[in-house]
């Protein structure tokens, strides 16, 4: 896979410095077990990535002088989903490795700035589809696997493990070799077919419909109990099922979702919960 | 109604390096509740009860995600401290899970604090950069996990202690009031989660799908899998049909 760049190089110079499976196996392993380790609000994940890069800097420059350079340039502001730093890693080895093996000068100079500018423009974009792509993933194996668990069934847990994990490896893997192998042409051909959109909008319907049948299935709200007013006993579970069965979880959640749309912390929702549980409490309501 | 210390660190250690696995380490989806709460249960001795108390929690906590620069309720917490305490003092598992909503702010607290830590790290590394040890700065990423470690550690340690003594007094003279009002409260935080994620991927052209999810279920009776199966299936038909045909329109 690498052949490529050496062809391309070939033109301005005779490649010196290459990386062998040796230090992208590294870089690969390093990001994947240790993505979160030094987060902290003043620059993130940047240590994170650095410490990816690390085998692959002291491979690509012999000298000090340029280690340093480029220990400093991974030192600058990086935050992404996890899984998503694959893409920018994969293509910073590759530029890495062009910039390794081209003389000091102009050239040489601009790739180096490219480095962060392009790690700065796709960590945000990647962060926006990777978390809710991530939120709505999570989510649909979490309630196949709650399904089973809360039935007593270690299943859950099995599959969770099982999905959950083959999900995130998948998407470090391919991101960050298909990104080394095809360096800054990644981001042209992300823009051209749009292909994270698409994958969002196919996982939000899927996420939506799954939400769907999750709602009536498992929250635990029924209203069993009868209010006697006079000779009259209202059964309220029964009336609201004859209008249409679960509908008062819906209801529940929309407002939920209103609310939490409008900024109300989800601290305070619980608490709203709360009292609203310890109402139908007092009432008399079971659940 | 006191419990053996070595038994308390014991849960608190296994609590702990459940917890830790979340930012400690590539986290392997063992944070997820429904995983979390097996692993409680099985080291502690009561598989089932774990199994079902991490199958509600992870469906409590199925909203919270961190987006972007803010850390979320810690569900792991959350879910190991649960069980352990539901576990250690027999409280049913209905009002145990209410315990979760404080602990996982503790969490939630505990790994701000971890972060705030974490940022001191960030400028000894820029010392070891200017000085081109770049061993030394790799190697600043266990110092970061051992910070980690430590700030679950405290917390839950706290938990277990005091908390199994405190809720076994609670438990041995609950009002029929109070169990009740936990129990519903408990049939009720679901749909948080799933108001959250609801919220999180709304957008109005997706509502159709919302709906014939909900009317499957609810109406027909349709299991979950057979749903999802649907929902794939529309899925599928959007990205290869849709797209497909905006594609041609704009040739």
């Amino acid at each position: 896979m690498a052949e490529n760049n050496v062809v391309e190089n070939v033109e301005t110079n005779v490649p010196q410095h290459k990386l062998t499976n040796k230090e992208l196996n590294s870089c690969f392993w390093r990001f994947v077990f240790f993505p979160m380790c030094t987060i902290n609000y003043e620059r993130f994940q940047t240590l994170q990535y650095f410490q990816a890069m690390k085998k692959v800097i002291q491979k690509l420059y012999p000298s000090k002088e340029d280690q340093i350079d480029a220990a400093k340039r991974h030192m600058a502001f990086f935050n992404t989903t996890p899984q998503w730093m694959g893409i920018p890693l994969g293509i910073s080895c590759a530029t890495e490795e062009t910039i390794a093996n081209l003389p000091k000068g102009e050239e040489r100079t601009e790739l180096e700035n490219s480095v962060n500018v392009v790690k700065a423009s796709l960590m945000g974009p990647l962060a926006g589809i990777g978390d809710s792509l991530d939120a709505t993933i999570v989510a649909i194996i979490g309630a196949l696997s709650a399904g089973f668990a809360i039935n007593g069934s270690i299943l859950g847990a099995v599959l969770m493990l099982v999905l959950g994990n083959a999900y995130y490896l998948s998407i470090c893997y391919f991101g960050y070799f298909y990104s080394y192998r095809n360096g800054i042409k990644v981001i042209r051909d992300m823009n051209k077919s749009n292909i994270l959109d698409k994958v969002m909008e196919a996982a939000s319907i899927l996420g939506m419909t799954a939400l769907g049948a999750l709602v009536p299935s498992w929250v635990g709200f029924n209203l069993t109990t009868n209010i006697q007013i006079g000779d009259y006993v209202l059964n309220i579970q029964q009336e609201l099922n004859n209008i249409i069965p679960g509908l008062a979880p819906l209801v529940l959640t929309l407002i939920l979702a209103s609310l939490y749309k409008k900024n109300i912390s989800s601290i305070k929702l619980v608490v709203l919960i709360f009292i609203i549980a310890f109402v139908m409490a007092l009432i008399g309501l079971t659940a | 109604m006191g419990f053996d210390l070595g038994y308390v660190i014991y849960v608190t250690l296994v609590c702990t390096i459940i917890g830790w696995f979340g930012y400690g380490m590539y986290n392997m989806f063992l944070n997820q509740p429904v995983v979390a709460g097996a692993l409680v249960g099985g080291l502690l001795g009561d598989l089932e009860t774990g199994v079902i108390i991490g199958g509600t929690l992870q469906l409590v906590y199925m909203g919270v995600v961190g987006v972007g620069a803010a850390i979320p309720v810690n569900k792991t917490t959350a879910t190991t401290v649960t069980t352990a305490l539901c576990i250690m003092t027999g409280i049913s598992m209905d009002n145990a899970i209410a315990l979760a909503v404080p602990v996982a702010v503790l969490g939630q607290l505990a790994q701000m604090l971890a972060w705030t830590l974490n940022s001191s790290l960030m400028h000894a590394a820029d010392n070891y950069a200017e000085k081109g040890e770049l061993d030394k700065m790799a190697h600043l990423t266990f110092v970061g996990s051992a910070i980690f470690f430590v700030t679950q550690l405290v917390p839950i340690f706290l938990c277990i202690y005091f908390g199994s003594s405190f809720v076994s007094a609670i438990n041995d003279n609950m009002p029929a009031l109070v169990q009740n009002w936990l129990s519903i409260s408990t049939g009720m935080l679901p749909a948080l989660g799933f108001g959250m994620l609801f919220a999180m991927m709304y957008k109005v052209k997706y509502i159709p799908f919302f709906i014939i999810g909900f009317v499957l279920t609810a109406v027909f009776g349709g299991s979950l899998l057979a749903v999802a199966a649907l929902g794939f299936a529309f899925a599928m038909i959007v990205y290869f049909y849709v797209n497909q045909g905006k594609k041609k329109k704009g040739a």
